[in-house]
C-alpha cells in the first residue's frame, strides 16, 4: 500500500508537469530504503507512466549509489510514516527495549562494582600515568629545536606591512563588497572566495601568503571562486584587480 | 542533531558554508562525468568552478523550492546532476560510445568486464524498481519475450489470485521450452489469462505492443541520458536471464 502523501501534490510536480527535483530525490531514498510503497501514490504513478522521469532517477541514482560514510539516521518523510498497524506493536516493543537495556546496565554496573575496589582502580591509573609520562619523555626533541619550530610556526602568522596597510583601505567606487571571506576569518579546507560587483568584467583574484609570494593567481568572469588546495597554516592575503586596478584586499587565516 | 537536519539549517544560515560542506559531492560527480565522457579531463577545475558559482545562483530558489522532504545529500546530487547536464552543452564532447562496452555482456570472465556486467545488472534491476505496479506484468511479458520458462512461483507471485485453471494454462504452455512458439501465438495465449487476472479488456496486439514499448523503454534507460552504453535486445536478454537465475554460475 502506497504512502498517503501528506504534501499537497503540486510540491512534487515542477511547472513542466514532471517530478520536481526534491521528488526525484525522495523517490532515489525511497529505492535505496527500499521503502517505495511509502512514497505518495502521485509520485509512483507519475513514474511508471513517464520515461523522462524515469530516466532523471536511474542517471541520478548512479550518481548517489555510492555508500556514504555516515551513520545511518532517520529519513525525515519516509521513517515518519508507519503502517497504522505496526504502531502499536512498535511502541510495545519500544518499551520492552527500554527496560531490558535498562536492568542490563543496572546488571552490569552491579557486577563491576562487585568484582574491582576503589584502590585497585586508582592504583591501576597511577601506574598507566607514570608509564605515560615516561613514553612521551623518550625521543622528545632539545628545547632548542623546540624554541627554533616555534618561530618558524609564528613567522607564517606574522603580518606583512605592505599588504596589511591596504587591507580595508582600497576604497573606491566600483570597489566590490567581499561575501567570503571576511578579513580575519579562520578558514580550512575549501576556500570560497565570493564576492559583489556594481558592474561584470574580467577580475583577476591572487591569493598570497604573508611573505608575499603568490600561491594562486585567477582571472575570471563571475564574482566566485573555489581555492581547494592545501595551504599551510598561517595568515593570508588576497586581493581583486582589474585592469591593473587595485580594487580590494583581504587577509584571513588557515588553521 | 541528524546531518539532515544540519543541513538544513545551513541552508538557511549559511550557504556558502553548505556548498563548501558538499564539495567533495560535486567533485565526485564531475568526475563520474568526466570518466564517462561528457567533459575532458583537463576542464576538471573549470567545471567544479561553473557549478559552485551556479550553485550560489540558484541558492535562493533551493533555500525556496526544498520542502525537506528527501534528504538534502540526494537532493543537492540531483541539482548537481542537472547543472553538469547543462555545462555539458557548453563544454560540448562527443562520448565514444564504443561496442566493446556491451561486448562484456557476451564475453564474461575478466576482472574490468565483471565491475562492468555488475553495474549494468545493477542498473537494470533499478530500471525494474521504477515499474512499481506494472511490475508482475513486466516481469511475466519479459520473460516470455525472451522464452524463459516461467514457475508455479512465478504464476502465484504475479497473480496470487489466479485460478487454477489459468495457472495451468500458463504453465503448460510456458512451463517447459517454448522456444518455437511466435509472439502472435504466445500473446494469443497470454491475453485471456491476463484480461481475467487484471479485470481487463486489452486485445492480444495491445498487449504485444505494450510489451515491445516496455522493452524498448528499458533498452533506452540502461543506454543513458546523455547516452553511456549501445545496449540492445540481445543484451538485454543476458540482463534478464541473469535476474532470473540469480545463481546462474559464471564461465
Amino acid at each position: 500500500m502506497l504512502g498517503s502523501g501528506m504534501m499537497p501534490t503540486h510540491s512534487f510536480l515542477g511547472d513542466d508537469a514532471h517530478l520536481s527535483e526534491e521528488a526525484i530525490a525522495l523517490y532515489i531514498d525511497a529505492l535505496q530504503a527500499n521503502k517505495v510503497h511509502l512514497l505518495p501514490g502521485v509520485i509512483v504513478e507519475h513514474v511508471e507512466e513517464c520515461k523522462k522521469c524515469k530516466s532523471e532517477i536511474i542517471e541520478a541514482l548512479s550518481l548517489v549509489e555510492e555508500p556514504l560514510h555516515r551513520p545511518a539516521e532517520p529519513h525525515p518523510y519516509l521513517d515518519t510514516i508507519v503502517a497504522p498497524a505496526s504502531v502499536r506493536f512498535s511502541f510495545y516493543y519500544r518499551i520492552a527495549a527500554i527496560f531490558l537495556v535498562g536492568i542490563s546496565i543496572g546488571v552490569i554496573f552491579y557486577f563491576f562494582r562487585s568484582v574491582h575496589n576503589g584502590e585497585t582502580v586508582l592504583s591501576d591509573s597511577k601506574v598507566s600515568m607514570q608509564t605515560a609520562r615516561r613514553d612521551t619523555s623518550k625521543g622528545s626533541i632539545s628545547d632548542d629545536e623546540r624554541i627554533k619550530r616555534r618561530e618558524l610556526f609564528a613567522d607564517n602568522f606574522s603580518e606583512s606591512p605592505n599588504l596589511e596597510n591596504l587591507v580595508n583601505a582600497v576604497s573606491r567606487s566600483e570597489s566590490p563588497f567581499v561575501v567570503s571571506p571576511k578579513n580575519n576569518d579562520v578558514v580550512s579546507q575549501d576556500i570560497l572566495f565570493r564576492w559583489k560587483m556594481h558592474d561584470a568584467g574580467l577580475i583577476t583574484i591572487t591569493i598570497l601568503s604573508n611573505s608575499e609570494n603568490v600561491v594562486r593567481s585567477v582571472s575570471l568572469e563571475q564574482s566566485t571562486f573555489l581555492f581547494s588546495e592545501k595551504l599551510d597554516p598561517g595568515l593570508y592575503y588576497w586581493k581583486l584587480e582589474r585592469k591593473g586596478d587595485l580594487l580590494y584586499v583581504g587577509k584571513f587565516f588557515v588553521k | 542533531m541528524t546531518e539532515n537536519e544540519k543541513d538544513i539549517e545551513l541552508l538557511q544560515s549559511d550557504p556558502g558554508a553548505l556548498i563548501l560542506k558538499y564539495q567533495e559531492t560535486v567533485k565526485i560527480i564531475v568526475k563520474k562525468y568526466i570518466l564517462a565522457g561528457m567533459f575532458k579531463p583537463s576542464d576538471f577545475d573549470d567545471i567544479v568552478q561553473e557549478v559552485t558559482s551556479t550553485l550560489l545562483v540558484k541558492m535562493p530558489a533551493i533555500q525556496t523550492q526544498y520542502n525537506g522532504k528527501s534528504l538534502f545529500r540526494t537532493y543537492f546530487s540531483v541539482i548537481v546532476r542537472n547543472i553538469c547536464v547543462k555545462e555539458h552543452g557548453k563544454f560540448k564532447k562527443e562520448i565514444p560510445v564504443e561496442q566493446k562496452d556491451t561486448d562484456a555482456l557476451t564475453d564474461r570472465g575478466h576482472g574490468e568486464e565483471n565491475i562492468f556486467i555488475e553495474e549494468e545488472t545493477r542498473r537494470f534491476r533499478n530500471i525494474l524498481s521504477l515499474y512499481y505496479r506494472q511490475r508482475p506484468k513486466l516481469l511475466l511479458c519479459l520473460k516470455l519475450h525472451y522464452r524463459i520458462p516461467i514457475t508455479h512461483e512465478d504464476v502465484r507471485l504475479w497473480y496470487p489470485e489466479c485460478s487454477s485453471q489459468d495457472r495451468d494454462t500458463l504453465l503448460g504452455q510456458f512451463g517447459i521450452n517454448f522456444d518455437g512458439m511466435d509472439d502472435v501465438e504466445i500473446f494469443r495465449t497470454l491475453t485471456p489469462v491476463m484480461n481475467r487476472n487484471e479485470g481487463k479488456l486489452n486485445s492480444v496486439d495491445a498487449i504485444r505492443k505494450w510489451t515491445d514499448s516496455k522493452i524498448h523503454e528499458i533498452i533506452e534507460l540502461l543506454n543513458g541520458n546523455p547516452q553511456r552504453r549501445n545496449h540492445n535486445e540481445e543484451t538485454l536478454k543476458i540482463l534478464v536471464d541473469d535476474f532470473f537465475s540469480p545463481f546462474l554460475l559464471e564461465k
